[in-house]
């Protein structure tokens, strides 16, 4: 299977998608064939990563106990400018309305995840710093 | 486009609801096979008299509705597996419509049933689809409470909306809930203090914007109008019903089911307006789902669901538009696709008039709602039914 981030992506922390071939259509979440023209020609390639906040939600609960200690937990939902809505950790003091930047992070099992942050450079830099204490591999076990 | 012919001469009887508990150490082929013989008892007809079968579940696995034909020992000739969550109550009754109107059954007992243990709803959720598995479960894994959250935060930043809006749906389904027997929750009170003082779930969601997983069944069996005279059963008619799937798909955010897109032709099938509607049950697994539904379905303007309900008494026996008449899912639980069954099957004890302590006098007609099925970031099935009580 080559439609989850685990294991179908290229080692990189830019945001990539799956891209047909035929149409153009980027497509989110991962799967086979485009969701626009059922082509099957998907390729992994590099996306704008720009988005605007459309919703946040901060968990104070979650079902895997790898968060527990790391709540409330910050999710939104981000329209991306290239087309598809992704769901993203996001960096917790950001709004809704915000322009934020895609990129993918990545744990020790190579498990990779979105992750919003604010589209100035001292966010970039300093967003990974929040998501470290997370052990993705539970989660994506 | 064409539009669903009529539902003349199909009559819906005997709703069941049963077995509602927290957990439950019994199958889920022990809540529907439960559900089938109390309907079969009420109905007063013998086991084999039942020739189809409809049946929506989440816990059932690894039997299927083929699978239980040799465990209730039934002979059938048409079977259906609805997956559709909260919508499979209402399609269920269409597809079995379809089906009595045509021949290929006569009495189709259509029922949703789940069990629920320690850990299931977890398990549940964290393989629920492809698409939730990869882009929505690993964010913070909050089950379905983070989409909702989600969507909620942008009904309320687009609408207006407060959390006492919402309140207002919780705490007048809690009322009517204290007066239906069964409800999980029906001894507990709610005020408006207690819903605004609740602990956070995941904001803006918290406690009692959220359903409780539960285990549960519901039904009812579908047959001729002739029949259900024969058997002289008190019964109900359906004046019109539609469903639409992954409707609006352009819009980043859910703010609208597939409801706008034919719920106009849905009164001109049935023949009645809103006016009309003697009570609505709407598919509340969280409250905004609630205000989507009344404003699709015309009780309301797009986004003005919170001036709808602050303007509305909502209680059975209150003098606005009684709704979620036995407490909805907020107060009776989530009984997996049961919960999809839960609003038709109270309309047909208010439309038969047995509907006991929560009986909203006189109803005549009912609107029924359904929606389902989160698949990465909202709802994809919407569906809708107009019934009536059936006449002597």
């Amino acid at each position: 299977m080559a439609t989850t981030f685990s294991t179908g992506l290229p080692n990189a922390t830019e945001l990539m998608l799956q891209c047909c071939s035929k149409c153009q259509q980027v497509n989110y979440p991962p799967r086979e064939l485009c969701g626009h023209c059922l082509a099957d020609d998907l390729q992994w390639q590099r996306v704008d990563n720009t988005g605007v906040v459309q919703s946040v939600a901060q968990l104070h609960y979650s079902l895997e106990p790898a968060y527990a200690d790391h709540l409330p937990w910050t999710v939104g939902s981000i329209k991306l400018n290239c087309g598809p809505v992704v769901l993203a950790h996001l960096q917790p003091d950001i709004i809704c309305g915000a322009t934020v930047k895609l990129k993918l992070v990545q744990d020790q099992a190579a498990n990779r995840m979105l992750v919003a942050t604010g589209d100035d450079s001292a966010s970039e830099k300093s967003a990974p710093t929040w998501l470290e204490a997370i052990n993705f591999k539970e989660i994506l076990a | 486009m064409s539009t669903p012919a009529s539902y003349r001469g199909i009559a819906l009887v005997t709703p069941v609801s049963l077995g509602y508990s927290k957990t439950s150490e019994h199958s889920a082929s022990w809540y529907i096979g439960s559900v089938l013989r109390e309907m079969i008892a009420a109905a007063g007809i013998a086991k084999n008299d039942v020739d189809g079968l409809a049946i929506s579940s989440f816990s059932l696995a690894p039997d299927s509705v083929s699978f239980l034909t040799q465990h209730y020992d039934m002979t059938l000739r048409w079977l259906e597996q609805l997956p559709f969550g909260g919508a499979s109550g209402i399609l269920a009754m269409r597809r079995a419509a379809r089906a009595v109107q045509h021949g290929d059954a006569d009495i189709v007992a259509c029922i949703g049933g789940d069990t629920a243990g320690q850990g299931s709803f977890r398990d549940l959720v964290a393989d629920f689809s492809s698409f939730s598995n990869s882009a929505s479960y690993p964010y913070g894994s909050g089950g379905p409470n983070t989409a909702f959250a989600l969507i909620t935060r942008h009904y309320m930043d687009t609408t207006g909306a407060t959390r006492e809006d919402f309140g207002r749906l919780a705490v007048s389904q809690r009322y009517n809930a204290q007066h239906f027997k069964g409800a999980l929750l029906g001894d507990k009170p709610l005020s408006m203090q207690d819903y605004l003082a609740a602990r956070s779930i995941c904001t803006p969601l918290h406690l009692f914007d959220c359903v409780m997983p539960c285990a549960g069944g519901e039904g009812f069996l579908l047959m001729s109008e002739e029949r259900a005279r024969a058997l002289d059963l008190p019964f109900v008619t359906i004046l019109a019903a539609d469903e639409r799937h992954n409707a609006f798909p352009d819009d980043p955010m859910q703010l609208r089911g597939g409801w706008p897109l034919f719920v106009e032709q849905l009164y001109a099938d049935a023949g009645v307006t809103t006016d009309d509607i003697d009570l609505v049950q709407t598919y509340d697994d969280y409250p905004v789902i609630s205000m989507l539904q009344l404003e699709g379905l015309g009780f309301c303007e797009e986004g003005k669901g919170p001036d709808y309900v602050r303007a509305t008494d909502l209680r059975f026996d209150g003098v606005g538009l009684p709704h979620n008449t036995s407490g909805g899912q907020l107060s009776n639980g989530q009984a997996g696709a049961a919960a999809g069954y839960l609003g038709l099957v109270e309309s047909l004890r208010q439309l038969t008039g047995t509907a006991l302590s929560n009986q909203v006098p006189g109803a005549q007609h009912a609107m029924v709602s359904g929606y389902g099925m989160i698949n990465y970031d909202r709802g994809l099935c919407s569906a809708a039914t107009i019934l009536a009580r059936g006449t002597d």
